[in-house]
């Protein structure tokens, strides 16, 4: 009727893997039942209470259902770990590619136009001399759109702050906090370079249109994730009437593209508050 | 200062350096000659080099070359001057240029320290002059904006730091610089030595090109850095 007794005792207190055990062809009430008969018949002569050996029973259910779950999220945890890797990883090889696109246009195209120039020059064809020259100013600023920011030569830190004294005047005060609290060298260039875009992005914004005296941008860290905050007291806008301009815009798609998230706070005569949060890995 | 100066100047466009050229000859410079990209600059400068007195003493020299693909090493003002540096070959450089990013200044005079740097948006003869004359006797010369972009990055970088702020604001308040010691505090909360803050004011006055004290508290109210 049954595998051997002993065997299956030695299995039900060693560990949680009964089910192995359970003759594929009979479903699991049977089993329970059978288990049941089991125990009456002859083989826990040493264990006589029954309520004991069911709740033993159900603990190592409950037991193994616990470690599956526990295992099937710790894995999901992993795949999104992975998934994010990935993600950085695939937005770095596209900067550089787009680098390398950027350098081949700027140097070989644009250089072959120029050859080409000069001697439509000494040739006196003027006006497929200007065509030309129009051509290769095309090609050089697309080269230039392309290009995106590195931060290998020039670190970020100093970048920050190279660009916040860009803005500096006597109309407009910058306070940056907490730069220098952040291990910089350790985070991803991606990552970087979403923050430095953003900075700057918020900042030009500010000068343009808030009318502001003061901006504050501060930079917080914890284990998990990055806060970049760029705050003005100038005179905000109105969030339902304004339409999102382009360039905040492209800030909440830079972000969102790394799983971050990006909030603005304003109102009319309120000042802004850019406010970016970034989970780093 | 030496006498007839040798100079090279290296601009892409063959208008600025019909300019320069003219400028320089009206102020009474005789030896100027020019190249309008770097790697011919660098062959030229080197080469001259090797005959005895006929070296360059001077270079002016912009960042941004259209390059025609041909020499990638040598592409740049920068890398112009970081090859002659690497060859320990003995020229005072000039950089004029249009870029006028706080980025790309400072990285300039961080890394290559040049003798002096103008800006071509506001650049005058009298400026030029002025430059040449100071970089030939030995001395520097970084135009007006240069220096402000500096002192503005000075400043954003003071702001940074608590304790430089505390010595600012309680500066006007002691009379002697040694009645500072036990007001002003590190972030873990401990006093500073006095040591550490004349080093600090020290290197404040320098920032803020400031030439004594009361002219650092002065300047420091004026930049909006204290109130």
């Amino acid at each position: 009727m049954m595998k051997p007794p002993t065997k299956f005792i030695l299995n039900l207190n060693i560990d949680s893997n009964i089910f192995l055990e359970t003759p594929s062809f009979l479903p699991f009430s049977q089993f329970v039942t059978s288990y049941n008969k089991v125990y009456y018949l002859d083989i826990l002569s040493g264990l006589n209470n029954y309520d004991q050996k069911t709740v033993l029973f159900f603990t190592l259910v409950s037991c193994s259902l616990f470690f599956c779950v526990l295992g099937f999220f710790l894995l999901k945890q992993r795949t999104k770990k992975y998934h994010k890797i990935n993600k950085f990883k695939f937005i770095e090889i596209r900067e550089n590619e787009r680098r390398k696109l950027a350098k081949s246009l700027h140097d070989e195209v644009v250089g072959d136009i120029i050859q080409l120039n000069k001697r439509l020059r000494l040739k006196n064809l003027t006006e497929e001399w200007n065509q030309l020259h129009r051509v290769k100013e095309n090609v050089r600023s697309l080269s230039h759109q392309l290009t995106s920011i590195s931060f290998d030569e020039i670190p970020f830190p100093s970048q920050i702050i190279n660009l916040t004294s860009d803005y500096l005047n006597s109309g407009l005060n910058l306070n940056v906090l907490g730069l220098n609290d952040v291990d910089w060298s350790q985070l991803n260039t991606a990552l970087k370079r979403v923050i430095y875009l953003s900075v700057r992005e918020g900042i030009y914004n500010v000068e343009k249109h808030a009318f502001a005296d003061h901006v504050l941008i501060s930079f917080l860290y914890d284990s998990s994730n990055i806060i970049v905050s760029i705050s003005d007291d100038g005179k905000g806008f109105d969030a339902n009437q304004t339409q999102s301009g382009i360039g905040l815009k492209n800030i909440r798609d830079r972000v969102e593209e790394i799983e971050g998230m990006f909030c603005i706070k304003t109102g009319s005569n309120l000042g802004t508050e850019l406010f970016i949060k970034i989970p780093i890995l | 200062m030496k006498k007839n100066p040798k100079i090279l100047v290296v601009e892409n466009h063959q208008v600025f350096i019909d300019g320069l050229m003219h400028s320089l000859c009206y102020m009474g410079y005789k030896n100027i000659f020019s190249e309008t990209n770097c790697y011919r600059a660098y062959n030229r400068i080197k080469s001259s080099n090797h005959l005895q007195g006929q070296s360059f003493d001077l270079l002016l020299t912009d960042l941004s070359f259209e390059c025609s693909g041909a020499h990638r090493d040598l592409d740049s003002g920068e890398s112009l001057i970081k090859r002659l540096k690497k060859e320990n070959i003995a020229i005072k450089t000039i950089i004029i240029s249009a870029h006028s990013e706080t980025n790309r200044v400072f990285n300039v005079i961080q890394n290559l320290n040049p003798e002096g740097y103008i800006l071509k948006n506001d650049c005058d003869t009298s400026e030029l002059g002025t430059a040449l004359r100071r970089v030939l006797n030995g001395n520097q010369f970084y135009s007006h904006e240069i220096h402000q972009k500096i002192m503005r990055r000075n400043v954003i970088q003071i702001q940074m730091d608590e304790v430089a702020l505390q010595i600012l604001r309680e500066l006007p308040n002691h009379p002697k610089i040694s009645n500072l010691e036990g007001v002003i505090k590190k972030a873990n909360g401990d006093d500073l030595k006095l040591r550490s803050i004349e080093s600090k004011l020290s290197n404040l006055r320098v920032d803020l090109e400031a030439n004594n004290n009361i002219d650092l508290v002065l300047k420091a109210k004026e930049l909006g850095m204290i109130d």
